[in-house]
């Protein structure tokens, strides 16, 4: 495979998980398709990394793997809070703040 | 030799930071300060600044001849290459003299004041309040004075008409008090109209000739390239003479000689300063009589470099200044408050002064201003010592006699009222003659001789009411009923202490600085660069004059004369035989009615502008152009308009459902990948 | 192989990582001493003075790396690593991290007496915050993308965090949620770029991308798009601007001020240096973008913030308006114009935090202001905060002589100059759009000083709280800065020795315009 095979799959990664976060209604769904989309970015910039033979993608995508783990644990907190206040996953449930 | 002083901002700045402290505490604190601190924060900046200025002008007097000047650069105001105007102070003879008359009367009004202001208990924080607005004053007016460009001139000007309205409708609970304070404002903006479009006149006829500046050295210095310089009038003005090429400097200087018309109270805008003797009497003896009225003349003399190359503008400011002078002079031979009188006595002295100016006598101009400073102060401090010891009676058809119950105050009275009338060897005396012999010996000016006879006549006028001022209050039986008359006092040693320091300047300042002739005559010419004319020659050009001194003591003599004819005749009508007063009246009735009546100017001002602008405000400009155009389709219904957009429209797109908000985001992120992508091969 | 590194020049940075490092260490110390109350310490020491401690730890801190930021000004540009410079410490770092740290100072000033009146003063809020802080700093500074996403990261996790601090309250919680969610979303969307932008040049230093940038290559433009949007997020620009009204109004107050200010700072500080090294050769392609940007925003921003009940609400719209402002600089696009918005980013900081502040001090055992009609009659209550208040809203309407107006000034005059320059009318158009809308603003800006001065106190839907001497102290630094920028724009001042603040902005932004 080239390197614009791994990049025809990482478009269409990156795209099921834009997908994905715009049309589930479950926050940690929606939450594990941003994951998605990173981790398109992480493949797209592992192949151009080959095709220019230099390392600055693959150490990119290393800080890019850490930042996601950072997300997940704030992200995590941020709806433990959520269900303990409300007791819900759901996004249209949280819409006191509009207009 | 450096001319850089920094020194100099402490003038302005001790009366600046009083303000500031005080402005302060009545913000932010309730109730007042203490007396006592009232009194030392509001008298010590005045006088503080008084002792600067004094070492700084003696300081000024040991430069070079020629090259007496201070400058203080604070900071670049305005930058806009290459035009850039700085926040800078200027000390030179002429605004030396401005600043010793301000903060040295200013100083010793601020502590009249504290005997003035101390029975009055209309408001709690009065006291406080108005030492607050005097020192705003005080800094304004040195503002004014020290600025060494138009622009900071400009906002020392503004400064003090905003101060001068709030110290007239300073008791402003009663409606006549407000209402004078707005009508000063309201003429004065009508000057300040004329002043504005002379700066802006000025500026850009010195930006044509490719030096832009409103710096008074650097104007000075480039004059000479907009001597030539014409302008076209409209066809519209075609009635005025030389149309329709005028020389730009002709009309800027008109123009700035409209803002000293309004400052200065001269004809047709002078109907502001009588009324504005509802202010406390201390601020018609500092604002409305020493300082801030002479203003305009002090802006005329600073812009002498161009009003001496317009001489249709200085013939202009002359015949302004002389037929200001005699028609003031008329209506105070009539009048029977006593503030009123010396009101219209202040504006036929300003009107002196203009008439110097205007003969390119500068230097005597700024002479008249100075001695009048002093003599005026004198005389309204007097006043208002008579109107406390009467309990705020003016009228002085209710006086009299009051030699018995206020001895000083009659004393000190006395020679201020001398000084103005012109007695030989006291300082109006002096100045007058001055004055005179300016317009005496300018060849150039139109009709300069009748001028002069018009100034020798209000002389004897002046010293006529003066006297019958006098006599009225001091003199004779008293009107008073007896209750009043046994209640008057003596008034309290802060308001005797400046009467006493004013009436020895008033008598004796021409001293320090005599008149060339009288320096000669007197001292032996010895003290002939000491004189004042020597002095400000070099901040204000002053033509030279050929009389010789023979004429110049004839000149003197009958000006002399008619100052004492005047004296006589007061003397004899109101001192020796006043019941013929009435029977002369009588025979005079319709002259005396129109001199009563102050030539009925105020009511046909109101008939023909005051009314017809009112009119078409309320009815064309208010409800038509206001109410319907403006704000009901213009304001409100632009304002309805946006807000039915938000509110019938975009408010919907924030629903609150973060889903529908990524979804407008990507909308967005599409749109400017298409429009980024749209070049791409 | 030793890295070549030099220290001193992130010395600042250092100071803020400390801090956020040691602060939970620190609290939790303090905490357990208090607890156990074996020791002297443990036994003297109680919660309000071991909160007054991390307080003054913090501000010492900050106060320092201002200290050191600022006496450090005037050097030449200093690189952390001299072999692979990421980070670049020059004069325009240095001025975004100086305005950074004051937008911090004020904020934990404020903060500490809030909290408490949120009943939620846990030390993990100055950590929290310093980290955030740090990725600010760091984000000015970024010349390389992996710095870039780093950095943003560093910047924006923390922020969500704070966002949602007062756990209990279901706004904060849905504030955290959204703003979480939106700029998860953001951040993928710019990493993808970083990514593409990469893979058509082969590098990640700002400067080398600028060599091999095509802009006939669709991979280039399909990456700086992505890249443009996400910081088109973080200044929350129209059509990218929903989020903030929604978080602006959940999150704890102080937090949205320095949402509002400091994350503003940081973005277009980035922006600034992507826009003008990384991708000068496609700006006249990205010209369009944020022209469009810049109309929409003041629009949609200053329309809708005139509908607004709540207080915080409209300050988010007009944030979102002012984003819109400072967007005319990146417009301009030359010294003057960075310029120009660096120095309005300034002004803006303080008439920002000040309207913040006046509302934090307003709030009471949880209690908040929250409408706009609840500050009727404030200036009966809180004189002072009345006053800071209407300074504040005239200055965020740009009236002369405050501060706001010659920050508007700068904007325009760097438009004008520009638009004569190359003869572009757009640009004129763009300045004449920023000037109506200066006007549409007024309509609400003015509303708090009518509803404040002529209202009566009654009727009022407001808590009985004071303020606390630091909270006070930052109304006097907003309300000084305000009005001595304003009357003093050039020389700020001879007062403070030679500080020429917009002269600074310029030297700033020559750092990276030619």
């Amino acid at each position: 495979m080239g390197i614009w095979d791994y990049q025809v799959v990482a478009a269409i990664l990156f795209m099921i998980g834009v997908l994905g976060v715009l049309t589930r209604r479950n926050i940690i769904v929606m939450f594990m398709c941003i994951e998605l989309m990173l981790n398109a970015a992480n493949l797209s910039l592992i192949s151009f990394s080959r095709l220019w033979g230099n390392l600055d993608g693959q150490i990119f995508v290393f800080m890019v793997i850490v930042v996601a783990a950072v997300e997940v644990a704030v992200g995590l907190a941020i709806m433990i809070s959520l269900v303990r206040n409300r007791d819900t996953v759901n996004i249209e449930d949280t819409s006191l703040l509009k207009w | 030799m450096t001319h850089e002083n920094e020194a100099i901002r402490l003038i302005p700045l001790f009366p600046l930071a009083a303000v500031v402290v005080s402005g302060l505490w009545l913000l932010f604190a309730r109730g007042s300060m203490s007396r006592g601190a009232v009194i030392a924060i509001g008298c010590g900046a005045p006088i503080l600044s008084f002792l600067v200025s004094l070492r700084e002008v003696f300081q000024l007097t040991r430069l070079d001849e020629g090259q007496r000047f201070f400058v203080d650069n604070l900071y670049t105001w305005i930058s806009a290459d290459p035009f850039h105007a700085e926040l800078s102070f200027l000390l030179d003879p002429l605004s030396a003299v401005m600043i010793l008359v301000v903060t040295g009367v200013g100083s010793l009004i601020h502590i009249y004041s504290v005997g003035y202001m101390d029975d009055d208990h209309r408001e709690d924080r009065g006291f406080q309040r108005f030492f607050l607005y005097l020192n705003l004053f005080t800094f304004s007016m040195l503002m004014l004075v020290l600025g060494d460009n138009l622009l900071v001139m400009f906002v020392g000007w503004e400064g003090v008409g905003l101060c001068s309205y709030l110290l007239i409708g300073f008791w402003y609970l009663e409606d006549h008090n407000a209402m004078c304070g707005q009508k000063a404002f309201l003429v004065n903006r009508i000057g300040d109209f004329g002043f504005l479009l002379g700066i802006f006149l000025l500026f850009w006829a010195f930006a044509s000739v490719g030096s832009p500046t409103v710096e008074f050295h650097e104007m000075s210095a480039n004059v000479g390239k907009l001597a030539d310089t014409m302008v076209t009038l409209p066809p519209a003005l075609s009635f005025l003479p030389a149309f329709p090429a005028w020389k730009l400097l002709t009309l800027a200087c008109l123009c700035l000689f409209v803002g000293a018309c309004g400052k200065s109270a001269q004809l047709p805008l002078y109907t502001w300063l009588p009324d504005a003797m509802a202010g406390p009497t201390p601020v018609s003896a500092l604002i409305h009589a020493a300082t801030m009225v002479t203003a305009g003349v002090y802006m005329v003399c600073r812009m002498s470099f161009a009003f001496s190359l317009a001489p249709g503008a200085s013939a202009t400011v002359a015949w302004v200044g002389g037929l200001t002078a005699v028609f003031a002079a008329t209506i105070a031979l009539t009048q029977k408050d006593i503030k009123k009188v010396l009101a219209y006595s202040t504006v036929s002295q300003l009107g002196y002064m203009f008439l110097a100016a205007g003969s390119m006598a500068y230097s005597a101009a700024v002479y008249h201003l100075a001695t009048h400073a002093f003599f005026k102060a004198l005389l309204f401090l007097g006043a208002g010592s008579v109107i406390l010891g009467m309990h705020h009676e003016q009228d002085i058809d209710k006086m009299g006699g009051l030699r018995r119950r206020m001895r000083w105050t009659h004393r000190w009275f006395l020679c201020g009222v001398l000084a103005i009338a012109g007695v030989p060897f006291l300082s109006g005396f002096f100045s007058k003659d001055e004055v005179l012999l300016g317009a005496f010996a300018a060849h150039d000016l139109p009709g300069h001789m009748a001028l002069y006879a018009i100034g020798v006549l209000t002389a004897g006028l002046t010293a006529f009411y003066m006297l019958r001022l006098h006599y009225r209050v001091f003199a004779g039986e008293t009107r008073a009923t007896p209750e009043v008359y046994n209640a008057v006092h003596e008034s309290n040693r802060w308001v005797l202490m400046p009467l006493a320091v004013l009436a020895a300047l008033s008598v004796g300042v021409w001293l320090l600085s005599p008149p060339d002739l009288w320096g000669e005559l007197l001292f032996g010419g010895m003290r002939k660069s000491h004189s004042l004319h020597y002095f400000l020659q070099e901040a204000a050009f002053s033509a030279p004059h050929d009389v010789s001194h023979a004429t110049e003591l004839g000149l003197a003599a009958l000006a002399t004369l008619f100052a004492l004819a005047g004296i006589a005749a007061a003397s004899f009508l109101y001192y020796f035989k006043p019941e013929m007063v009435d029977r002369l009246t009588d025979r005079v009735r319709p002259v005396y009615d129109v001199l009563w009546n102050k030539y009925w100017v105020d009511e046909i001002y109101d008939f023909l502008i005051v009314r017809p602008l009112l009119w078409v405000s309320e009815n064309v400009l208010y409800r038509l152009v206001d109410a319907d155009l403006i704000d009901r389709i213009g304001v409100n219904g632009t304002a309805r308009a946006v807000r039915g957009v938000a509110n019938r429209g975009l408010k919907f797109l924030q629903t609150g459902f973060t889903q529908s908000y990524l979804v407008i985001m990507l909308i967005g992120a599409l749109g400017i990948i298409a429009y980024m992508m749209r070049g791409a091969s | 192989m030793m890295p070549n590194l030099d220290l001193s020049a992130i010395s600042p940075m250092i100071f803020v990582a400390v801090g956020a490092i040691l602060l939970p260490l620190l609290e939790v110390l303090l905490a357990r001493m208090i607890e156990r109350r074996r020791s002297w310490l443990g036994r003297t020491v109680n919660r309000e003075m071991a909160s007054t401690a991390i307080v003054i730890f913090t501000v010492l801190l900050l106060v320092l790396a201002l200290l050191r930021t600022v006496g450090t000004f005037d050097l030449p540009v200093a690189h952390f690593n001299l072999d692979h410079p990421m980070i670049a410490v020059d004069q325009l770092t240095r001025f975004l991290n100086a305005v950074l740290l004051i937008s911090a100072i004020l904020t934990v000033l404020v903060s500490s007496r809030y909290l408490a009146d949120i009943g939620m003063d846990h030390g993990e809020f100055y950590a929290l915050l310093l980290a955030s802080l740090l990725g600010m700093m760091l984000l000015g500074a970024a010349t390389d993308l992996i710095m870039l996403f780093l950095a943003l990261e560093l910047m924006s996790i923390p922020i969500y965090a704070l966002a949602g601090f007062q756990r209990s309250s279901l706004k904060s919680n849905e504030s955290a949620l959204k703003y979480f969610i939106i700029g998860s979303f953001a951040s993928a969307l710019l990493l993808y770029g970083c990514a593409l932008l990469y893979g058509a040049t082969g590098t990640v230093e700002l400067a080398e991308i600028a060599r091999g940038f095509d802009p006939e290559n669709p991979l280039t433009l399909l990456g700086a798009a992505l890249v443009l949007v996400g910081f088109a997020f973080k200044i929350a620009s129209v059509p990218f601007h929903q989020w903030a009204p929604d978080v602006y109004e959940g999150a704890p107050t102080t937090v949205t001020g320095f949402m509002a200010t400091a994350v503003k700072v940081a973005a277009f500080g980035a922006l600034i240096r992507v826009v003008a090294v990384g991708l000068q050769p496609g700006a006249e392609i990205m010209y369009g973008v944020f022209w469009w940007l810049a109309v929409l925003s003041m629009t949609v921003g200053n329309v809708m913030a005139i509908i607004q009940q709540n207080t915080k609400r409209m300050l988010a719209y007009s944030s979102v308006a002012h984003g819109g402002y400072m967007l005319v600089g990146i417009c301009v696009g030359t010294q003057s114009g960075y310029a120009g918005l660096l120095f309005y980013l300034l002004v803006y900081t303080f008439m920002t935090i000040g309207a913040f502040t006046v509302l934090a001090i307003l709030t009471r055992d949880g209690r908040e202001v929250s409408r706009i009609d609840d500050l009727a009659g404030l200036h009966e209550t809180h004189p002072f905060a009345a006053i800071v208040m209407t300074l504040c809203m005239f200055s965020l309407a740009g009236i002369p002589p405050l501060a706001g107006f010659w920050g508007k000034w700068y904007l325009l005059t760097g438009a004008v100059e520009r638009a004569t320059a190359i003869g572009d009318t757009s640009l004129i158009v763009l300045a004449v759009v920023l000037v109506m809308n200066s006007a549409i603003s007024l309509a609400y800006y003015l509303r708090l000083p009518v509803v404040m001065y002529m209202r009566e106190a009654r009727g009022a839907d407001r808590p009985d709280a004071t303020a606390g001497a630091l909270q006070t102290t930052v109304l006097w630094v907003c309300a000084l800065a305000i009005v001595l920028i304003g009357v003093v724009p050039g020389d700020f001042l001879i007062l403070f020795g030679d500080y020429d603040l917009i002269a600074s902005a310029r030297v700033a932004a020559s750092a990276v315009s030619p």
